[in-house]
C-alpha cells in the first residue's frame, strides 16, 4: 500500500512538473513580448516575417511617423473637447457647433490620410505578399472599419 | 453455583436436528458474499491500487499516462494563451499608429 501511494504521488508530481515546464516554455516568448516596451514592433516583425533589413526600414518609418501621430492625437483630442463643450452649451446646431464638427471631421480625414500613407509606406518595405496582407489587415482595422476583421485576422491568432 | 451450572449444561441435550448440508450451506453463503464484495468497484479499485500499482509495469504506465495527459492539456492551454497575447500585441501596434485609437483610449 505504501509503495502504491509513493507511485501515485510520483505520478502526480511528474504530471504537474511536466505541465508547468511545458506551459512556461511554450508561452515564454509571447509573454516576454507583452512585457517588452517594443513588443508591438516585435509582433510586426514576426507576424509579417520581416528580414533584418526590412525590419530596420519599418522601424525607421514607424519612428518618423510617431511624432506626427502624437501631434495629430493632441489636435483631435482638443477639437473633440471643443466640439463637446459647444454641443453641451448650445441648444441647436449653431454656426459655432457646425464649425467645430467640420473641424473634427477635417482632422479625422487628415488623420486617415496620414495613416493610410504610413500603411502604404510600411507595406512597401515588406515582401509583396506580406505587404498586401499588412495593408488588408491595417485598413480593415483602421481605415475601413466596415471590412470584416475576421477575413484578415493575424495568422498566429487563427 | 458454578458446579451446578456445569452439571446442568453437561446434562442438556438439544433436540434440534441440524440439516445434513448445514456446513456446506454456510460456506457457500460466505463464498457468495465474498464474490459479491470482490465485484464492487471500490473493492476492485483498492485491490488494483494496493496490489497492481506496486508493480513496476503498472507504475511506469501510470506515470507515462499522467505526464502525457498533462503535456496535452498544457499544449492546448499554451496555444490559447499565445493566441490571446498575439491579439493583444496586434491591438497595441494598431493603437500605436492610429491617433483615433489613442484619443479614445
Amino acid at each position: 500500500m505504501k509503495r502504491s501511494a509513493s507511485v501515485l504521488l510520483l505520478a502526480i508530481v511528474a504530471s504537474l512538473t511536466a505541465y508547468c515546464v511545458y506551459y512556461e516554455c511554450a508561452t515564454r516568448s509571447a509573454q516576454a513580448m507583452l512585457t517588452q516596451p517594443d513588443g508591438r514592433m516585435e509582433w510586426l516583425r514576426r507576424e509579417f516575417r520581416l528580414t533584418d533589413s526590412q525590419f530596420t526600414k519599418v522601424k525607421h518609418l514607424h519612428e518618423a511617423y510617431r511624432p506626427g501621430c502624437d501631434q495629430m492625437c493632441l489636435r483631435i483630442a482638443a477639437a473633440n473637447s471643443e466640439a463637446d463643450a459647444l454641443i453641451s452649451t448650445n441648444h441647436g446646431v449653431t454656426p459655432e457647433v457646425d464649425a467645430a464638427l467640420k473641424k473634427c471631421a477635417a482632422l479625422q480625414n487628415e488623420c486617415r490620410q496620414a495613416l493610410l500613407a504610413h500603411v502604404y509606406a510600411v507595406s512597401a518595405a515588406m515582401s509583396p505578399t506580406e505587404g498586401q496582407r499588412y495593408v488588408r489587415m491595417m485598413t480593415a482595422r483602421i481605415v475601413q472599419p466596415g471590412l470584416s476583421h475576421a477575413s484578415v485576422v493575424s495568422q498566429e491568432a487563427q | 453455583m458454578g458446579d451446578e451450572l456445569e452439571k446442568q449444561l453437561s446434562s442438556w441435550k438439544g433436540d434440534v436436528e441440524i440439516p445434513r448440508r448445514f456446513q456446506a450451506d454456510v460456506w457457500q453463503r460466505i463464498a457468495a458474499r465474498d464474490a459479491a464484495r470482490r465485484t464492487r468497484a471500490w473493492y476492485q479499485l483498492r485491490e488494483w491500487f494496493s496490489v497492481r500499482l506496486a508493480k513496476p509495469s503498472y507504475a511506469t504506465a501510470l506515470v507515462v499516462a499522467g505526464v502525457s495527459i498533462s503535456l496535452g492539456v498544457a499544449h492546448v492551454q499554451a496555444q490559447s494563451a499565445n493566441a490571446r497575447h498575439w491579439r493583444e500585441l496586434e491591438t497595441r501596434y494598431v493603437s500605436s499608429i492610429n491617433p483615433n485609437a489613442a484619443v479614445s483610449l
